[in-house]
C-alpha cells in the first residue's frame, strides 16, 4: 500500500493498554459534532470535579485534586464499537490504583474520588461522543449526495481508465442535476465488476465508473470523506465513505458527454 | 533542609540538560546550502563499492531537505544518489549502482510529496518510459453490504530524448485519487470481540512501468545492489498484457 500505516489508529483488537482517553477516536476530521460532544463531555467532568470540592467540608489543595483526577484517567480500556461509533471502555482503574498507593495514609480518603471522577470520565465521553454521532447522522443526511458535494468549485473530472471518453464539466449543470439524484437500494456490484473486466482473451474493457470526480468538499462540519465515480453514461454517482459505498442515479446525465469514437 | 534543596536543584539541572541534549541531537536544523560536488563524489566513493565515480550526471533539489544526484561510474554504470537535510547536514542516504526507476518519498504521509526518479543507460535504447498508476477492479454484495472499486488505470509517459535522467513528482491528480482511496479504507472497525475488517479492506493502488525501445530487443535483467534507505521504493516493470485497453469499435 502506498503509505498509510501511519494513519491507522489504535488497530488494536479489543486490546488492553495503558489509555488516556483524551481523543475518544475522533476518527472523522473536522466533524463539528463530535468535537463539540468531546468538549460537553471534558465541561461536564469538571462540573463534577467542581461541586464535589464545594461539598468537601475540608478544602483539598486544588493542584493535588486535580493531579488524582488525571491520574484517575489512567486506565486499561478496551475498544469497542456502539451502534457504529468507535468507543474506548475503561476497564481496570490503574490510576485509582496509583493516587491509592502514593497516597494512603490519610489523605487517600478526600483524594479518592477525584480519582474515581477521573476514572469515571471516560464513561462520560462515551455517552457524550454518542449523543454526538447520533446527532451528526441526523444533521448530515449520508444517503444525500449534496453532503458529499456541498463545495464543487474545485471540482475536477479525469478519466481514470481507458475506456474514458471526453467529458465536458458544467459546474451550473452538475448542480442543477444534484437534486435529481436519487438513492438506488438494490444493485448488483458482481454484475458490474463481470460487465466492467476484460472479456475473453483481449484486455479491452469497459469501466463501468471510467471517471473520478476530484476535489469535491462536503458539508462543512460533517467531515465526511469520500471519494466519488462518474459513471460512463454520465448518469450515475458511485460516492464511497470508509463505512460504505452509495450509488445515485439519475434521469438525465450530470455532465456534458461527448461521444468520441475511440480511435485505434 | 538545605542538602535537599541543592538535590532537588541538580536533580533539575541534570533533567534540563540531558533534554537539551536530546533535543539538540534531534533537532533538524534549518537546511543548508548543498555540498560541493568533490564532496558529493568523495561520499558516494565511500558508500559505493562497484567502482569510482565518474562524473555527476545532475545536481537536483526535490524540495528544500531532499536532492537527487544521478551519476555515472568510472564502468559505464548509471547510478543514482539519494541527499537528504537530516540533522543539521546533508547525508548521503542511498546509493544505487543503476537508474531503475524508484519511488522516492519525500514525506511519507503526503502522495504530493513522491517522486519517480531514474536514470536510464543509453545503451539500453530506451526512447520513452511510461509510468502507470494502477488500482485493481474489486467488488463485493451481499446482503446490503455491498462495495465496486473501479479500476484505475492512468499514465505518464516521459520522453529519454532530451535527458536519461529525471526526478518527476506524482501529477496532482495522482496525488489527490492516493488520498481520497487511503481516506476509504483506513479505518478497520473494533468489534468487543477483536477487529471486525468491514468489506472496506480492498484494492490497493500500485505503480509499475513501461519501457519503450527504439529498437526490438529483449533486455537481460542486470545485477542490482543498492543501500540504503527505506523511503525509496522500486517501481516494478510491468508486461503490456496487464493493462486495460479502450473497448474495441464494433465494426458495422
Amino acid at each position: 500500500m502506498l503509505g498509510s500505516s501511519v494513519e491507522r489508529g489504535d488497530g488494536g483488537i479489543a486490546k488492553g493498554g495503558m489509555a488516556v482517553p483524551m481523543s475518544l477516536e475522533l476518527d472523522l476530521p473536522q466533524n463539528i459534532i463530535a468535537v463539540t460532544a468531546s468538549i460537553v463531555g471534558w465541561t461536564i467532568v469538571l462540573c463534577w470535579i467542581i461541586l464535589r470540592y464545594r461539598k468537601l467540608q475540608e478544602k483539598p489543595a486544588i493542584w493535588k485534586m486535580i493531579l488524582a483526577a488525571l491520574v484517575g484517567i489512567l486506565s486499561i480500556s478496551i475498544h469497542v464499537s456502539v451502534f457504529s461509533t468507535a468507543v474506548k471502555l475503561s476497564v481496570v482503574p490503574i490510576g485509582v490504583l496509583l493516587v491509592f498507593l502514593f497516597m494512603r495514609n490519610g489523605t487517600w480518603s478526600t483524594y479518592r474520588r477525584f480519582a474515581w471522577i477521573g476514572f469515571f470520565s471516560s464513561y462520560i465521553l462515551v455517552a457524550t461522543t454518542l449523543l454526538g454521532s447520533w446527532l451528526h447522522q441526523t444533521v448530515y443526511d449520508k444517503t444525500d449526495p449534496a453532503t458529499y458535494l456541498a463545495d464543487i468549485q474545485q471540482v475536477q473530472v479525469i478519466g481514470i481508465h481507458p475506456s474514458a471518453g471526453h467529458i465536458g464539466w458544467d459546474q451550473a449543470m452538475f448542480e442543477k442535476r444534484l437534486p435529481d439524484l436519487l438513492l438506488e437500494q438494490s444493485y448488483n456490484t458482481l454484475d458490474w465488476y463481470y460487465e466492467s473486466r476484460p472479456a475473453g482473451e483481449t484486455m479491452h474493457a469497459s469501466e463501468k465508473f471510467p471517471y473520478a470526480l476530484l476535489g469535491a468538499k462536503p458539508s462543512w462540519g460533517s467531515g465526511y470523506e469520500s471519494a466519488v465515480f462518474l459513471e460512463s453514461d454520465g448518469k450515475g454517482l458511485l460516492i464511497q465513505t470508509a463505512e460504505r459505498h452509495y450509488y445515485f442515479r439519475s434521469e438525465e446525465p450530470l455532465v456534458k458527454l461527448e461521444v468520441t469514437a475511440h480511435e485505434d | 533542609m538545605r542538602i535537599k534543596a541543592v538535590i532537588i536543584a541538580a536533580v533539575g539541572v541534570a533533567i534540563v540538560a540531558v533534554a537539551a541534549v536530546i533535543g539538540y541531537s534531534q533537532w533538524e536544523g534549518k537546511p543548508g546550502a548543498l555540498p560541493d560536488e568533490q564532496y558529493m563524489v568523495n561520499a558516494i566513493n565511500e558508500t559505493y563499492n562497484q567502482g569510482k565515480v565518474e562524473q555527476l550526471a545532475a545536481v537536483d533539489l526535490l524540495d528544500s531537505r531532499h536532492a537527487f544526484v544521478p551519476f555515472v561510474s568510472e564502468y559505464g554504470e548509471y547510478g543514482m544518489s539519494f541527499w537528504k537535510w537530516e540533522k543539521r547536514a546533508w547525508r548521503l542516504t542511498r546509493v544505487d549502482d543503476n537508474g531503475m526507476p524508484h519511488i522516492w518519498k519525500l514525506d511519507e504521509k503526503d502522495p504530493r510529496k513522491r517522486v519517480f526518479v531514474y536514470h536510464i543507460d543509453p545503451k539500453d535504447k530506451m526512447e520513452q518510459l511510461t509510468f502507470y498508476l494502477l488500482r485493481d477492479r474489486n467488488a463485493y454484495g451481499h446482503y446490503d453490504d455491498f462495495f465496486y472499486i473501479p479500476r484505475i488505470q492512468l499514465e505518464l509517459p516521459v520522453t529519454l530524448a532530451e535527458q536519461n535522467y529525471g526526478a518527476i513528482r506524482f501529477p496532482e491528480e495522482w496525488a489527490q485519487l492516493i488520498e481520497a482511496d487511503l481516506k476509504q479504507s483506513r479505518r478497520p472497525v473494533n468489534g468487543l470481540f477483536g477487529i471486525m475488517f468491514g468489506t472496506q479492506q480492498r484494492s490497493m493502488m500500485y505503480t509499475g512501468w513501461i519501457p519503450d525501445y527504439f529498437e526490438d530487443r529483449v533486455r537481460s535483467s542486470r545485477g542490482y545492489s543498492k543501500s540504503g534507505d527505506v523511503d525509496v521504493d522500486f517501481v516494478p516493470i510491468m508486461n503490456e498484457s496487464q493493462l486495460e485497453l479502450a473497448p474495441e469499435q464494433s465494426g458495422e
